[in-house]
């Protein structure tokens, strides 16, 4: 039993060291599992909190890649980095690649854009002359922890969300939907603690002037 | 029973373990907790399923989210053809590519060859004219002759509107039979490189090309194997004849105690086995991308392959598995799909209806929560005993919420593009630290 389904069990009014029905076992944590991982998928999903880097070994003249990852599930590409040429790739879309040039399908070379079709599939154009390395970052939705030595790959700032979420979800199990109103609108609630911590937050915000930063000598 | 034994009880009952995958059995498990009715005492499986397959084909219609990319093979492949309407419904499956061949003439529910035999119907004197042939199966029409009828290709599964259409490698426009008729008294005839693609109807999941191919090539037709190697446990399976062909025997014997043995650590707990360090350093491997670590003479894998194998017919998607990749050390799994010669569709997709069991949805995973939010909704307004206004409320609200989930997310992932509002004819964007062109170059790419 982790912290969230401890804290979880204590919401709900079980004692998490005796408890009744949510029993320290796979079995007995499965609903609470269940909906920690449920708010976990939602809550990165959303976010974008988890990130991860992918060696992608391209195939020569093949345009199109299905990507399916053993673990995680792939959510969308924030950086495509192709070695070969040191180059940083573009996003584009199928509108601007037909008015660009109709027959991009047809392209040799080093890719230089990419486009993402689907939740699983992505293109490069142009499409790669030779096997060569892509280098892919991508935000990534966590797979479903199953145990107590798991990973809970959830950033920090949301985990009380997360258990919000699944006490909403118990007791609507359980037939109360206003108690189960009442804490998913605490889980919204929380999770709207994004906009007080960005992704940003290292960055200073400050006015700019457009007067000289020193003096400079009249003469 | 007391509520905290209904709570227990329920609670047994939809034991699913966490690490199992969400197929129709799992997300069933998880809607009847929600339900509090683990036996169907209410809402009975069928209902659930329908209720479900509903809901997943009004959240992917209401988020535009599942698409896909597949090569539709030219010639085209069904499965059964048929002629006449009421065949349908005894053909071994709806899922299957099913062709209604010739024509079915409707006055007289007869199914014609020729456009002159109405004339017969109707006792007048044959002297109608049929131009080209027709076709009980549409592969036929590309065996250099005239087709006489228009050739019907088959859609991806589960197409619902398309993003782009190419044929080998190039956009084609979406036409109409009226743009076509009226501008092409020869249009039946018009063979050609495609530039346009038409539907004869949308009941079936068909569409034709204008011109009609001419240039389809049968390379990409499954192969099948001429001599299979099979894989084989003991040795006498092979012996025995109980296996055509050639074969190769995964394991090895230990013939003191006539024991076959996949590892060596194995072998070292048999009688006579030596501890390690021993000279015997070929293990058997399970999958291809083992074999390249393994030093030895015999390298032997339990997967077959063959060069030829490179068309998948179950999905429509051409996979090119002679240059495969099994890519262990990243995680990553590939295929890769091909559109030189053939149609290319990306398209957005309708969800497969589940039929039960382990199917599971086209919605990936971390989704398909939200089909079983809209589920619950649906079955607690049911008129039956489970029926719960504030329930149904509540979960209504989930499903709101996570439509709007959804439609984030797919806008997140378009954060990596750079949009610029900009006058036509405006330069691009250079990102390549090369050697600069005149903008006024032809093919610089932007």
């Amino acid at each position: 039993m982790n912290d969230l389904e401890r804290h979880v069990i204590e919401l709900i009014g079980e004692d998490p060291d005796s408890p009744d029905v949510f029993v320290d076992t796979a079995a007995g944590m499965t609903q609470i599992r269940e909906s920690l991982n449920d708010a976990i998928e939602e809550i990165c999903m959303v976010t974008g909190s988890m990130k991860r880097t992918y060696i992608v070994p391209l195939e020569a003249s093949q345009m199109f890649y299905r990507l399916a990852f053993s673990q995680d599930e792939f959510g969308w590409v924030t950086d495509a980095f192709y070695h070969a040429t040191k180059r940083r790739l573009e996003q584009t879309d199928l509108v601007r690649l037909n008015a660009w040039d109709p027959r991009w399908m047809q392209l040799n070379g080093s890719p230089q854009s990419y486009l993402p079709i689907g939740f699983n599939v992505i293109g490069f154009v142009p499409k790669p002359a030779a096997a060569e390395i892509l280098e892919l970052t991508c935000v990534t939705i966590p797979g479903r922890y199953s145990s107590d030595a798991d990973r809970i790959k959830l950033r920090d700032e949301f985990k009380w969300a997360a258990v919000h979420f699944a006490v909403g979800e118990y007791y609507a199990s359980r037939g109360d939907a206003q108690q189960a109103m009442y804490h998913h609108n605490v889980y919204l609630d929380r999770l709207g603690i994004q906009q007080i911590y960005p992704l940003d937050q290292g960055e200073i915000r400050q006015f700019r002037t457009n007067k000289e930063y020193w003096p400079r000598p009249t003469g | 029973m007391n509520r905290l034994s209904i709570i227990k009880y329920i609670h047994s009952v939809h034991y699913v373990g966490t690490d199992s995958k969400l197929d129709w059995a799992h997300e069933k498990a998880r809607i009847r907790r929600m339900l509090r009715d683990p036996n169907g005492n209410i809402w009975n499986d069928s209902l659930l399923l329908r209720i479900y397959n509903d809901c997943q084909r009004e959240i992917a219609q209401k988020t535009g989210f599942l698409e896909d990319i597949q090569a539709v093979r030219v010639p085209p492949y069904f499965d059964c053809s048929y002629l006449m309407d009421w065949e349908y419904v005894y053909l071994p499956s709806s899922e299957l590519a099913n062709f209604q061949a010739l024509y079915y003439h409707g006055p007289s529910n007869y199914v014609l060859t020729a456009r002159w035999e109405a004339l017969v119907l109707n006792s007048a004197t044959v002297d109608g004219e049929h131009s080209g042939y027709v076709a009980t199966h549409p592969w036929e029409h590309f065996i250099a002759l005239q087709p006489g009828e228009v050739i019907r290709l088959r859609l991806p599964a589960g197409f619902h509107r398309a993003r782009l259409v190419a044929w080998d490698e190039e956009p084609i426009d979406l036409l109409t039979r009226k743009q076509i008729t009226s501008e092409d008294a020869s249009w039946l005839s018009r063979m050609g490189d495609p530039q346009g693609w038409w539907r004869p109807d949308e009941l079936n999941n068909e569409f034709c090309l204008y011109p009609q191919a001419s240039s389809a090539t049968w390379d990409d037709t499954v192969t099948e194997y001429d001599e299979p190697v099979y894989c084989y446990t003991d040795d006498f399976e092979y012996t025995g004849a109980y296996i055509s062909g050639t074969g190769r025997m995964f394991t090895r014997n230990y013939a003191d105690d006539d024991v076959n043995y996949l590892w060596d650590w194995e072998y070292d707990h048999l009688d006579t086995g030596y501890a390690s360090g021993n000279d015997e350093v070929t293990m058997r491997c399970m999958r291809l991308f083992e074999m390249e670590t393994v030093s030895g003479d015999t390298k032997v894998g339990m997967l077959l392959f063959t060069d030829d194998d490179t068309t998948d017919r179950q999905t429509g998607t051409v996979i090119d598995s002679t240059d495969y990749l099994f890519n262990k050390d990243t995680g990553i799994s590939l295929d890769t799909i091909t559109a030189a010669d053939n149609a290319l569709f990306i398209f957005e997709k309708n969800p497969t209806d589940l039929s039960g069991g382990t199917d599971e949805s086209d919605f990936p995973p971390y989704l398909r929560k939200y089909i079983e939010y809209a589920t619950l909704e649906r079955a607690y307004a049911v008129d039956n005993d489970g029926q719960i206004a504030s329930l149904r409320d509540y979960w209504a609200m989930r499903k709101t919420v996570g439509l709007k989930a959804i439609k984030l997310f797919m806008g997140l992932r378009k954060t990596d593009r750079n949009y610029r509002m900009t006058t036509k004819g405006t330069p691009g964007f250079r990102t390549r630290r090369e050697p600069r062109l005149p903008d006024a170059y032809p093919a610089v790419y932007r």
